[in-house]
């Protein structure tokens, strides 16, 4: 009962009073869609691709980031944009509040608890919540958005687009048509467990640290195509469905998000029943 | 007066772990990098050897083998990406730090609005454009000991990354040396002048941390610009963004000497701008 | 009839021993003292006893649950500790039923009481953020009081208060100990502190180094 008391204050003061993890998301998709539909009128003025595009490409093209990278003299390394900020503003604007809440205030609603365990998986489903939040204001930012510029409200996808607007050699992927909800929700479920990731590391290490170790795990995983960076399975291009070679499994993806969600609640739960809280954290 | 605050500033700065820490991350990094590029020069030793008829010796040397002279080993690609970081964290986050305690009252009262403000943008520029540098510099004079400092031919261009319309590729082919100095130089003014984003960020927000990571989300946001800007395969642009004209050889379109300026003038202007006139107007509680 | 027993407590934060072999044992009822001049480890000391801090060395028990092993947390404590903090866009009446709510143990009514006594007005719609530092103080010890818990921790309570705050604290501790609450007082003020403590434990760099009863 107490837990979920907790709960409830964590997702009114965490979500749905911070205004920044409202806000953003909408900018973002806005901002990302508008360069979308700038892309996709540009490539269908040029014959570039034959159909308008829908709803399932401004899906992947959020979560499209990039295929696979081989270095070389010739090939630089561009690191996918859209992806990049997708990914990344989501742990800048969730790092801020747990560490927040353990000084002032948080001290009182903590003792409140009874139990370190219970104000811990608060902010774990908190910080689930937050994620899923984030996600989900983006896409349906980009549904609204899809229905105002009368794109297309499927989950069909148009391959000309992407080859254009990822710049990828036609022998690099399939002839995907459907984006699966599967695939799509992959990366979201990828998210969550970095961010949680992320959470723990704060109670091991300052708060700008452990964001910048989500920022390597993402800029090593999209350097790196291997089935170990947990970024690569945020990345649609690297699906095996997606791309023709090396593709990451979507359902070892899973398996290694919930791992690493579990492991990541686990450790903090330990970490943070010895952690000491001390008011100039 | 501001001698003596100027002094105690820079000494805060240069004095801190995290200045450390950032140096250590970066040197890392670079380390990282140097690994990789070892690797390649061993691999092109071979083949040097293997063909005696055209060695190609100027094809690979210190200035496209060090972390600066190359666009795609792992450490390089993480450097360029999370420099907005290293230069923000040695003392971008100290004035919100100073306001939150109390510090900057005391501060204020002693040596006045101006000295302040002057000295804490002054340190604030060093710790992070020296953050910014010494790993650069650490780099090359790592990869110096091992790599053959060998004049660049623009034959091999594509190897070197400095095209003909690059910035600065006349230089880079006679004078290399002096093209890393004055690489090393832009990249100093950027990583000091990007830390003082962090310093003006503190002016609006009070969490040390968010004032450390915002820059590096202002640096992506204007790198996102580029996708409205370059839209014709057709034309030559001049690269934009900080994250990729401050490497020192070219990743999609040349930089230009224009550009560079007027960023560097426009980032001046604003963050001195917001700090010494509208931070100063405003009363410290 | 709650006890608090603390049993060769030492405490070291990155190497600096903050706390050294305290031993202490406290009752209901009554009011402890706790002098020493700043970075004795009072704060750090009733931290440990709030749940906050956990030990390096040896055991704090409330009522035989030993912290950290048997229990996190006390089951019934108010605090304040070193400077009070609430959410700044709340008034202090929200930001109290906001923490009053997790335990639902007073009424709305309550709280508002609680509020008249420590000298705030209930009906004041103005944000925390724009309370001065006496009104925070009062509303730090309202909060630390208001569900009339078993322990009581005041860390430096008369801080930023007027004369006539200072007696209203006064008053309020002795009303508390009539209650039967254990409370923990920290004060610089040893006059204050030998007019409100039934037992004072004076500390010098982390150790107890003298226990006097009055």
């Amino acid at each position: 009962m107490k837990f979920i008391k907790f709960l409830k204050f964590d997702i009114r003061q965490g979500i749905f009073y911070n205004l920044c993890l409202i806000i953003s998301p909408i900018l973002i998709a806005t901002v990302i869609f508008i360069d979308f539909i700038f892309k996709a009128n540009r490539y269908k003025a040029f014959d570039i691709i034959n159909q308008f595009v829908s709803f399932g490409d401004y899906l992947f093209y959020l979560y499209g980031g990039m295929t696979e990278y081989i270095p070389d003299y010739g090939e630089v390394f561009m690191f996918p944009v859209v992806w990049s900020v997708v990914f990344l503003i989501a742990p800048f604007i969730l790092l801020n509040y747990p560490i927040k809440d353990m000084v002032g205030n948080g001290q009182h609603i903590l003792i409140r608890s009874t139990k370190r365990t219970y104000w811990w998986l608060s902010k774990c489903f908190w910080n689930m919540a937050g994620t899923l939040f984030y996600h989900f204001m983006i896409q349906m930012t980009g549904l609204a958005l899809c229905l105002i510029f009368q794109a297309e409200v499927t989950n069909i996808i148009h391959v000309d687009f992407v080859k254009a607007a990822f710049r990828v050699r036609p022998e690099e992927i399939r002839d995907v048509s459907v984006l699966l909800t599967s695939a799509v929700l992959l990366p979201v479920c990828v998210s969550v467990s970095v961010n949680m990731l992320q959470m723990t590391l704060s109670l091991f290490i300052k708060p700008i640290y452990s964001f910048f170790s989500v920022l390597l795990v993402f800029i090593i995983s999209a350097y790196l195509l291997s089935p170990v960076g947990i970024g690569n399975y945020a990345m649609l291009l690297r699906h095996d469905k997606v791309l023709l070679y090396n593709g990451v499994s979507v359902v070892y993806g899973y398996a290694i998000s919930i791992i690493l969600l579990l492991l990541s609640m686990l450790a903090g739960s330990i970490r943070f029943h010895y952690y000491d809280i001390l008011e100039n954290i | 007066m501001l001698l003596n605050t100027v002094r105690l500033e820079v000494s805060k700065a240069l004095k801190n772990r995290s200045f450390y820490t950032s140096l250590l991350l970066g040197c890392m990094i670079a380390f990282l990098a140097f690994i990789t590029d070892l690797g390649i020069y061993r691999n092109n030793l071979y083949i040097l050897q293997a063909d005696a008829m055209n060695p190609m010796y100027a094809s690979s040397s210190l200035f496209n083998l060090w972390i600066g002279g190359e666009p795609f080993s792992l450490g390089s690609t993480i450097y360029f990406f999370v420099f907005p970081l290293l230069v923000t964290i040695p003392y971008g986050w100290s004035y919100c730090e100073e306001k939150n305690s109390g510090y900057t009252r005391l501060m204020l009262v002693q040596c006045g609005k101006r000295n302040y403000f002057l000295s804490k943008y002054i340190a604030v520029f060093l710790s992070g454009a020296l953050a910014m540098v010494i790993p650069l510099l650490c780099s090359f004079l790592v990869s110096a000991l091992f790599f053959p400092a060998v004049l660049p031919s623009p034959i091999y261009c594509t190897t070197n990354g400095i095209f003909y319309d690059s910035l600065m590729s006349a230089l880079y082919y006679t004078a290399p040396l002096l093209y890393v100095c004055i690489y090393l130089c832009i990249d100093f003014i950027f990583g000091g002048l990007i830390a003082c984003i962090s310093y003006v960020c503190s002016c609006f927000v009070k969490y040390r941390v968010v004032t450390v990571i915002l820059p590096l989300f202002l640096l992506l946001g204007f790198h996102y610009v580029r996708q409205f800007v370059y839209v014709s395969p057709m034309i030559r642009y001049k690269e934009i963004s900080p994250l990729f004209f401050l490497r020192p050889v070219q990743v999609v379109y040349s930089a230009s000497w224009t550009v560079i300026m007027i960023e560097i003038i426009v980032l001046f202007l604003v963050t001195a701008f917001l700090i010494f006139l509208w931070e100063r107007r405003h009363e410290v509680y | 009839m709650t006890q608090v027993k603390i049993e060769n407590v030492t405490k070291r934060i990155r190497g600096n021993t903050v706390l050294e072999s305290i031993t202490m044992e406290m009752h209901s009822g009554k009011v402890y003292g706790l002098q020493g001049v700043n970075g004795s480890g009072k704060t750090m000391l009733m931290r440990i006893i709030v749940g906050l801090i956990r030990t390096t060395k040896g055991s704090v028990s409330i009522d035989g649950k030993e912290l950290g092993k048997d229990v996190d947390f006390p089951e019934s404590i108010g605090f304040l500790l070193e400077n009070p903090a609430f959410l700044g866009r709340y008034s202090g009446l929200e930001n109290l039923k906001l923490l009053a709510g997790i335990k639902n143990k007073i009424s709305a009514e309550q709280i508002q009481e609680v509020l008249e006594i420590v000298g705030l007005d209930a009906q004041d719609k103005k944000k925390y953020r724009k309370y001065s530092l006496g009104m925070k103080q009062r509303l730090g010890i309202a909060a630390a009081i208001m569900e009339e818990p078993d322990i009581i921790i005041l860390d430096e309570p008369t801080n930023a208060l007027d004369e006539k705050g200072v007696a209203l604290v006064k008053k309020l501790i002795l009303q508390q100990k009539k209650r039967g609450a254990l409370i923990i007082v920290s004060c610089h003020d040893i006059d204050i502190l030998q007019e409100i403590s039934d037992e004072i434990f004076k500390l010098e760099a982390g150790k107890v180094t003298e226990h006097f009863f009055l």
